[in-house]
């Protein structure tokens, strides 16, 4: 089945199917992969944090509620 | 306050999905606009995905958006685009976004501003709520907006535009 978007036209109340170009299909997969891959990047980044918060954690033997505690 | 609240048009996708949802030749009877959507992607590994919706033929725009995930302290970034969120691919199966963006005074030819809420539903963690905030540089009266999947929307997502008329 091939791409397609759909139109309204407000005006007339005609809903209209078109087909994708092939640039149109292109950009979206650009789009969709650099989406995919900022979003791979946040959550790298947030696993690295929460990995070294943890690490500090320990080496000062405290419970994260209680570093809490000491920030508030 | 708005007298009335009139469905200009809605339209409700089918089987094979949609990439996008224009609504364009939008009348110029009204003094607000509000566009109720109801979206699930065909893609996306996590619960959601951050959609765009593009106003006339113009994606950017300045906007702030705050966001709260399962509830957790909430935090915030600035999109440089008219940014909503849908359900992605990954959620709860058969699970649609709730999206609303009210845009007062779309006749202007100045700068417009727009806001929206989105709920994403998840029967897990991962559930979204967002406020945004936006400003739109376009110097022309709104007529078309064209909202836009990462891959399809799929069966069964709908898009209804309203338009609000005031005393």
């Amino acid at each position: 089945m091939a791409d397609t978007k759909v139109i309204v036209n407000c005006e007339t109340g005609e809903v209209t199917e078109v087909e994708l170009t092939a640039e149109e299909i292109q950009q979206r997969e650009d789009d969709r992969v650099a989406y995919e891959a900022a979003e791979a990047e946040k959550a790298t980044a947030a696993a690295l944090k929460a990995e070294a918060k943890a690490g500090l954690l320990a080496r000062l033997g405290i419970t994260a509620e209680e570093a809490e505690l000491l920030l508030a | 306050m708005a007298t009335t609240f009139t469905k200009i048009a809605d339209v409700t996708v089918g089987a094979g999905g949609q990439s996008s949802i224009s609504f364009t030749s939008i009348p110029s009877t009204f003094t607000d606009l509000v566009a109720v959507y109801s979206l699930r992607d065909s893609t996306g590994a996590g619960v959601y995905n951050d959609i765009n919706i593009t106003v006339n033929s113009q994606t950017a725009a300045a906007g702030r958006v705050l966001y709260t995930i399962n509830g957790t302290s909430a935090a915030s970034y600035s999109p440089t685009s008219v940014t909503v969120a849908d359900n992605a691919n990954a959620s709860t199966a058969n699970t649609f976004s709730n999206i609303q963006v009210y845009i007062p005074n779309y006749l202007s030819t100045g700068v417009k501003s727009a806001s929206a809420e989105v709920a994403i539903e998840n029967n897990a963690a991962g559930c979204n709520l967002q406020l945004d905030a936006f400003t739109i540089t376009n110097g022309a009266a709104i007529t078309t907006l064209t909202i836009t999947a990462l891959a399809n929307f799929v069966q069964y997502s709908t898009a209804t535009l309203y338009g609000i008329s005031k005393s």
